[in-house]
C-alpha cells in the first residue's frame, strides 16, 4: 500500500522527467559500463532534463524515427532511401530528419560544430540497430556536436545480401552530395567524422574516396568481410578515404574483414572470437551476431571511458599472448593507443608509423577492461622446463587469476622468460601472490622449478611500482604464496 | 529370430564404416562362407577390409558347426552362447595376450594347429574348474594381469623414490673461489637498551639470523660459506658486516645471475621484509637501511 502511494508520488509531480530518468538509468546500466561515477551520472540528469523539455516542446513538431521494417519487407527487398536523423545535446531523444537540400530548416543543426555521421550496416530483419541511443547519447557526452544517424534501412534491410551490398554505393553517393552541401555552406570537412559499422564502414569508405580523403575521421566498426575481402582498395575502406582512418575488428572469420584496412587496426581478442560469445548455433541469432557487434559495444564502453583499454602493436594475437609485444617505444613518451573514440590522440605518431596492427584482449562483459601484468621469470634450473603458470592476486579478501596456459612456457637456466599475465579485475594493492606452475604430467616424480626471481609490471599503470620476489621454489601443482615486495629500483 | 540375434551381434563388433544397408547382402555372404569353412582361411589374403569382419564372425561360426553342426538356421544362436556363458575356444588366444601384435588370422591359426595336434588335451586340463566357475585358464590370465599391474606400480614408485633431482646434487669442495659482499646495516631495538646493541650477545644474534638465511637459501646456500660482523658503532647503531660465498672454478655466469648482488641483496631485503615489525624479535635489521657493495674475490676490509 505504502509502496503504491509512493510510486504515484514520484510519478505525479513531473512524469515526463521521470520518465527519462528511468529511460536512461536502465540503458547505461544495460549495456555499458555500469560503474558510472557520480560527476558522470549528474551530466546525465542534466541531459536527461534538456531532453525532456525539448521532448515537451516537441509535442507540437513531432520526432522522427529511425525506419522500423517488418520481416515481410525484407523478404520483398527494399529500395534505397536515405534519411538523415538529426541528434543534439538539446534533442537527444528526439531525431529530426534533416533536409539534405534546405538546411537552413532545421535551427538544430550548427555548421560551426563538428559533424558525426553513425551509418549501420546490412540489416536482414529490418529492425533499428539497439545501438543507436546509446551512441548517439555517448557522443553528444564527448563534445557538442551534431549527431547524423544516416538512416538507410531502407536499402539495407533485404535478405539478399547481394542487393545490400548493392546499395552502398548509392546511400555512399547520397551522403556525399549532403556533405559537399554543409561544405560550401561553411562546414570543414576535417571535423566530419563518419562512424560505420559493417558494411556502413565501407559507406563510409566510399564517401571518403569521393571527398578525396579529406574527411577527418572515418571510424570503422568490423567492417564487412563478404564480398570485400580481396578486393582493391578503391571498392572498399582503406587508409586513403580520411585523414585518420581508425578499425576495429571482432569477427574476421565470419561476416567481419580480416586484413587491416586503416591507419590503425585493433584486433579485439585476436579479432575472431570473442569472450562470452556463443560457441554453438543451439545459441540461435546471437551466434552469428554477437561477435560481430561486440564491436559496437566495445566501442559504446570507449566512449564511456569508465576504463580504457589499451592496444599493443603486434605482428599476431599470438605474439602479443607471448608478451613479445608490450613496448610501446614508437609511441613514446605516450603510452600504447587505447582502444575506440579516443585513440585519435595518437594520430601522428600513427600517420608517422603508417599502418598499424594493434592487439588487446578483453573480457566476457562490459566494461570488457582487462588488467594486464608483464611478468619476467628467470630460473636456475639446469635442464629446461616448460609448463603453464597460474598467477593469483589477493588485496583483503578479493582474489584474481590469470592463467597463461595458451601455450607451454619455456625456462631456461638464467634466461628472462616474459609472460603476459591477464586478470580481469584490477586489484590494488597486491597484498599477496600466489604462484602455480604446472606441466600437465600425470605420474612420475614432482619436478621443481628454482626461481632466481619474478617480477610483475603492471602495463597499464606506470606509476604503480614493480612487484617482485627472489629465491623460490616451486613444485609442479603445488601453490606457493608470498608477500610481493617493490622491485629495487636500481637494477630494473 | 535369426536375423534378431545377428542385429544383436554386429553392433559390437562391426565398426563405425559398416553400411547397414549391407546387412543383407553380409548375411547371403557368411551363409555361403560358412558352407565352405575351410575356404575361408585361406581367403585371408585377398580378403577386402570388410571381410576380416566376417571372417571373425565366420570363425565363431565353424565352432558353431563343429559343436551343434545342426545347420544354417542354429548355429548363429551356438555362438552367442558360446561367447557369453562357454568360452571354450578362446584360451589360445588368452594364453598369449602380451602379443598384441598377432593378428586375427594368426590367432586362427594357432588355434586350427593345437586343435590337430592333440591339444585338445590341454585344453581340456586348463578348462577344468579350480575353484567354484573360475577354470585354470582364467586364474593364469588373473594372476598375469595381477603381475603385470604390479610392475608398473612399483615402476612408478621407485622412479619417483629413485629420481635425484640434478639440481639437489652438489659438491661443496669443488666450490674454492671466494666471494666476498659486504655493507652495513641498521639495527632497530624494541624495548632493549642501547648498550645491549653493541654487545657481543646482540651480535652473535644477528650473525646467527644471517646465517640461517643464507645457509637455508634455495639458490644462494650451497654456495654460503659464512658471515660476519665486523663493527657495531656506538650510537648510530650501525653494523658493518660481510658475507662469503665459495664458487666452483667455472663461475661466470654464476656471478652475473645467482651470485649477482641483486640476489644477494634482495635475498637478505626480502627476508627482512617478511617480518612482521612488532612481531619479529626484539632486535631487528631495518630493511630499508641495508646497505651491500662487493662482488669482489676480496673481501674489502673497512
Amino acid at each position: 500500500m505504502l509502496l503504491i502511494f509512493l510510486h504515484l508520488y514520484l510519478v505525479l509531480p513531473s512524469p515526463g522527467i521521470v520518465f527519462i530518468w528511468d529511460r536512461i538509468f536502465t540503458e547505461e546500466s544495460l549495456f555499458c559500463c555500469s560503474a558510472v561515477g557520480g560527476r558522470n551520472m549528474l551530466l546525465w540528469w542534466f541531459l536527461g532534463l534538456a531532453g525532456s523539455i525539448v521532448h515537451c516542446r516537441g509535442q507540437v513538431s513531432k520526432c522522427d524515427d529511425f525506419t522500423d521494417l517488418d520481416f515481410r519487407e525484407t523478404f520483398m527487398g527494399t529500395n534505397l532511401n536515405v534519411k538523415l536523423l538529426l541528434f543534439t545535446r538539446a534533442n537527444l531523444d528526439c531525431g529530426r530528419e534533416l533536409s539534405h537540400l534546405k538546411l537552413m530548416d532545421q535551427p538544430l543543426f550548427q555548421l560551426t560544430r563538428p559533424t558525426a555521421f553513425v551509418i549501420h550496416g546490412y540489416r536482414p530483419t529490418g529492425a533499428p540497430p539497439v545501438w543507436v541511443g546509446h551512441i548517439v547519447h555517448l557522443l553528444a557526452a564527448q563534445e557538442d556536436m551534431n549527431i547524423l544517424v544516416v538512416d538507410w534501412n531502407r536499402g539495407a534491410a533485404n535478405l539478399n545480401y547481394y542487393s545490400a551490398v548493392a546499395n552502398t554505393r548509392k546511400a555512399a553517393e547520397n551522403i556525399t552530395a549532403f556533405i559537399q552541401n554543409i561544405q560550401e555552406n561553411g562546414a570543414l570537412l576535417s571535423s566530419v567524422h563518419l562512424i560505420g559499422v559493417s558494411l556502413g564502414a565501407h559507406v563510409a569508405g566510399f564517401v571518403g574516396a569521393m571527398l578525396k580523403g579529406k574527411i577527418g575521421r572515418i571510424t570503422a566498426l568490423d567492417p564487412a568481410g563478404p564480398l570485400f575481402s580481396g578486393t582493391p582498395p578503391e571498392e572498399r575502406l582503406d587508409p586513403t578515404d580520411a585523414q585518420f582512418v581508425d578499425v576495429l575488428h571482432t569477427d574476421t572469420d565470419a561476416l567481419g574483414y580480416r586484413g587491416p584496412l586503416g591507419h590503425i587496426d585493433f584486433y579485439a581478442n585476436g579479432g575472431a572470437d570473442q569472450p562470452g560469445c556463443p560457441k554453438t548455433i543451439f545459441s540461435g541469432k546471437s551466434y552469428f551476431v554477437c561477435d560481430h557487434q561486440r564491436s559496437v559495444f566495445l566501442y559504446l564502453c570507449s566512449l564511456n571511458k569508465t576504463c580504457n583499454i589499451t592496444a599493443y602493436p603486434c605482428s599476431s594475437y599470438h605474439d602479443f599472448l607471448d608478451g613479445r609485444c608490450l613496448q610501446c617505444e614508437s609511441f613514446k613518451p605516450a603510452s600504447c593507443p587505447i582502444v575506440g573514440y579516443h585513440a585519435s590522440k595518437w594520430k601522428d605518431s600513427l600517420l608517422r608509423l603508417g599502418q598499424t596492427k594493434v592487439y588487446f584482449s578483453t573480457t566476457a562483459v562490459s566494461p570488457y577492461c582487462k588488467t594486464n601484468y608483464k611478468v619476467d621469470i628467470v630460473t636456475w634450473n639446469q635442464y629446461t622446463r616448460w609448463g603453464i603458470v597460474v598467477i593469483k592476486l589477493h588485496s583483503g579478501r578479493r582474489v584474481v587469476e590469470a592463467r597463461i596456459d595458451h601455450k607451454l612456457s619455456k625456462f631456461e637456466q638464467y634466461t628472462a622468460t616474459r609472460l603476459l599475465a591477464q586478470f580481469d579485475e584490477d586489484l590494488n594493492p597486491v597484498q599477496k601472490i600466489t604462484l602455480c606452475f604446472l606441466t600437465g604430467n600425470m605420474i612420475g616424480p614432482r619436478y621443481k622449478m628454482r626461481l632466481l626471481r619474478i617480477r610483475l609490471t603492471p602495463l597499464e599503470k606506470p606509476d604503480r611500482p614493480q612487484l617482485c620476489r627472489y629465491d623460490m621454489i616451486l613444485e609442479e601443482n603445488m601453490e606457493v604464496s608470498f608477500r610481493p615486495m617493490a622491485c629495487d629500483g636500481s637494477r630494473n | 529370430m535369426n536375423g534378431d540375434i545377428e542385429l544383436q551381434h554386429f553392433p559390437t563388433e562391426t565398426d563405425e564404416s559398416f553400411d547397414k544397408n549391407n546387412l543383407q547382402n553380409e548375411h547371403a555372404v557368411r551363409h555361403q562362407e560358412t558352407a565352405c569353412e575351410d575356404q575361408s582361411f585361406h581367403d585371408k589374403p585377398e580378403a577386402t577390409e570388410e571381410s576380416h569382419l566376417l571372417s571373425a564372425e565366420q570363425n565363431n561360426g565353424v565352432h558353431g558347426i563343429q559343436r551343434g553342426g545342426t545347420g544354417k538356421r542354429s548355429f548363429v544362436i551356438d555362438v552367442t552362447l558360446e561367447k557369453k556363458n562357454q568360452p571354450t575356444e578362446p584360451e589360445p588366444v588368452t594364453l598369449v595376450p602380451e602379443r598384441n601384435s598377432v593378428s586375427a588370422p594368426a590367432l586362427q591359426a594357432t588355434a586350427e594347429s593345437e586343435n590337430a595336434t592333440g591339444g585338445k588335451d590341454l585344453l581340456g586340463r586348463l578348462n577344468r574348474k579350480v575353484v567354484w566357475r573360475l577354470r585354470l585358464w582364467m586364474i593364469i590370465a588373473l594372476i598375469l594381469l595381477v603381475v603385470a599391474i604390479l610392475a608398473i606400480v612399483l615402476g612408478l614408485v621407485l622412479w619417483e623414490v629413485l629420481y635425484e633431482d640434478e639440481d639437489d646434487k652438489f659438491d661443496r669442495k669443488s666450490f674454492v673461489v671466494p666471494l666476498f659482499y659486504n655493507g652495513s646495516l641498521r639495527l632497530v631495538s624494541q624495548d632493549v637498551p642501547e648498550d645491549l646493541l653493541t654487545s657481543n650477545q646482540s651480535r652473535a644474534l644477528i650473525e646467527k639470523e644471517l646465517y640461517s638465511l643464507y645457509n637455508s637459501s634455495p639458490a644462494l646456500g650451497r654456495y654460503f660459506s659464512g658471515v660476519g660482523l665486523t663493527t657495531v658503532r656506538n650510537g648510530s647503531v650501525t653494523a658493518n658486516y660481510w658475507l662469503k660465498f665459495l664458487m666452483p672454478q667455472e663461475h661466470k655466469q654464476l656471478l652475473r645471475y645467482t651470485l649477482s648482488r641483486e640476489m644477494v641483496y634482495n635475498v637478505l631485503r626480502q627476508h627482512l621484509y617478511d617480518q612482521e615489525p612488532g612481531a619479529g624479535p626484539l632486535l631487528y635489521i631495518d630493511p630499508a637501511a641495508i646497505h651491500m657493495e662487493g662482488g669482489n674475490g676480496t673481501l674489502i676490509s673497512n
